[in-house]
């Protein structure tokens, strides 16, 4: 069946179908903003390592201090996205903080080669640039991200990658509704379309206002022939009947 | 089955997956390992089941990320080491720039086209050279290679180190520039390389006119063939992935760039190492006070040596 949400389906080599939920650009946006903070703090705690060293070595040490930050600048500028990608499988402390994690399209971790074009092209997804060419507006990289239907941005597209949210976290709390409601076997024979819909209309029903579930239920209400109030009550009856027999 | 017996049968197997995995996940050695793979098949079979008759959504996704973490340990990339790394200088690399060969010489040809023009210009009319070079360039050109000022030589050995490091700061971000801007259907890495080859074409005409050309080659000669090409061929794998959107052929354009990321792959790193090495010989062997005569029979048999490589390497011992 499938699936009445935003997630990817991916069939894998064994045959067994995986579902994927790909993260749009907000939250990427803020991980990244993360990530910057991030960047700015290793260099300036490296540029005070370096700063300490050079007062012990003296006018000698200059050059090689000076190559050393240079480096350094160029590792984080290049290489920060790349080594926490492909070597903390997938998350850079951004990611991590947010819940995210980029995985190949399959669902496979990243090796090299894709966590290396996917950064690389960043460069060509934050144009148009500004300061010195070193940082931009994302403007070629949200385009894309919103024209297709997985959220890649152009690196994503050719390193073939996806950015997911990593736990699918299901807040059990907030899906039990307050009163337990008494399976009702439906009245007449349902497609598995509207067995499923009957299910994830049961599964979210909490989490709306009692206007929105009477608004949201009212085609499967028209199903059973009721509606407004009595609509809801009969369908989340019957998801739970679907959904434990 | 009704999904609370469903749950009840399986709980031990799921519970004994994700206990591995969360020892796999902290680096933990498993005393179990060999039942992986079966728990694995456990789970996947599990999953089409509950996802067939629809179980809800917290067991469904329950068993989905269960699948999802045992699918990304168990088909992790194992590290191939030394073989690879071998294999790629003496095939991959070569074969991957033989195969882009229209690329590869269009790019030769932006950098060289305008190259040659300014030396001609030199010759002919220095004008377009003092229009081209911005004036503070034009002053370092003077400082670095004019008549009578000093040599651009060493202080002492460290500052070779941080020579290199400038190097590779400078020439290695402009080449991954080069590659990404690529991806606007190739006219950002078009435009690139034949910004470079203007840029040092009037560097080196402005010498020949205002300086002292031999400074200029004996410090240059020895580097150019790893850092020019290096540039060009990075520039070819950008045009790569710019052509896989102006002409995807019978792919759709989504599947044209990922195949286009793939050819471009050995081409950006051989580039990448390319000009690293250039990075270590500009900063500690080309700015070396020794006879002319040695460092320009390195930089004739670096650009002999790319030569055969790239012709000749790989063609029969890898074929693949």
């Amino acid at each position: 069946v499938a699936p009445l949400d935003t997630l990817q389906t991916i069939e894998l080599a064994g045959g067994v179908q995986i579902l994927l939920r790909p993260a749009g650009p907000l939250p990427r946006a803020l991980a990244f903003m993360l990530d910057l903070l991030f960047c700015a703090l290793i260099l300036i705690v490296g540029s005070l390592l370096l700063f300490f060293m050079g007062m012990f070595m003296g006018f000698t040490g200059v050059y090689v201090l000076g190559g050393l930050g240079m480096l350094m600048f160029f590792i984080v500028y290049w290489g920060y996205f790349v080594l926490f990608e492909v070597l903390r499988k997938g998350q850079t402390p951004g990611k991590k903080s947010l819940g995210l994690r980029v995985v190949r399209s399959t669902g496979a971790r990243v090796g090299w080669g894709a966590g290396f074009l996917r950064n690389l092209l960043r460069f060509a997804d934050m144009m148009p640039l500004f300061g010195a060419q070193l940082m931009g507006f994302y403007l070629f990289g949200t385009t894309s991200c919103l024209a297709t239907r997985r959220f890649q941005r152009l690196g994503d597209l050719i390193a073939d990658t996806v950015v997911i949210y990593d736990r699918q976290e299901i807040r059990e709390g907030l899906l039990k509704s307050r009163s337990p409601i008494a399976p009702e076997r439906p009245p007449l024979l349902l497609t598995r379309e509207e067995e499923q819909a009957f299910i994830e209309f049961a599964e979210r029903a909490s989490l709306w206002s009692d206007s929105r579930k009477e608004e949201v239920v009212a085609p499967l209400a028209a199903i059973l022939g009721v509606s407004g109030r009595e609509g809801v009550l009969r369908a989340l009856a019957i998801g739970a009947w679907i959904r434990d027999s | 089955m009704k999904r609370s017996a469903f749950e009840e049968s399986n709980e031990a197997e799921w519970k004994e997956l994700e206990s591995s995995l969360a020892a796999l996940e902290h680096g933990l050695a498993l005393p179990n390992a060999s039942r992986l793979p079966q728990l694995y098949r456990k789970a996947c079979g599990d999953l089409a089941l509950a996802q067939h008759r629809m179980y809800g959504r917290r067991l469904c996704e329950r068993l989905n990320s269960l699948v999802i973490v045992s699918y990304q340990f168990l088909h992790a990339l194992l590290r191939r080491g030394g073989a690879q790394f071998v294999r790629f200088f003496a095939a991959t690399l070569p074969q991957a720039v033989r195969a882009e060969y229209r690329l590869v010489w269009l790019s030769f040809a932006l950098f060289f086209v305008p190259f040659g023009a300014f030396l001609l210009a030199a010759k002919y009319d220095p004008s377009w050279i003092f229009a081209t070079l911005p004036q503070g360039m034009q002053e370092m050109m003077d400082q670095s290679y004019g008549h009578g000022t000093t040599d651009p030589s060493l202080s002492n050995a460290s500052e070779g180190f941080a020579r290199f490091a400038g190097y590779i700061l400078n020439n290695v971000s402009i080449n991954f520039r080069i590659f990404a801007a690529g991806i606007i259907f190739g006219a950002g890495s078009m435009f690139m390389v034949g910004f470079q080859g203007i840029l040092i074409g009037a560097m080196f005409a402005y010498v020949h006119v205002n300086g002292d050309p031999t400074k200029l080659y004996t410090f240059a000669a020895s580097h150019s063939s790893w850092e020019l090409l290096g540039f060009i061929i990075g520039g070819a794998a950008g045009m790569r992935l710019g052509l896989a959107l102006v002409t995807p052929g019978r792919l759709t354009r989504s599947a044209a760039l990922r195949a286009a990321g793939k050819r471009a792959l050995p081409l950006l790193y051989g580039s990448m190492v390319m000009i690293s090495l250039a990075a270590v010989i500009e900063g500690n062997f080309s700015p070396l006070q020794i006879p002319a005569i040695i460092k320009y029979t390195v930089g004739i048999a670096g650009w002999v040596f790319f030569a055969v490589y790239y012709f000749f390497a790989g063609r029969k011992a890898y074929a693949a």
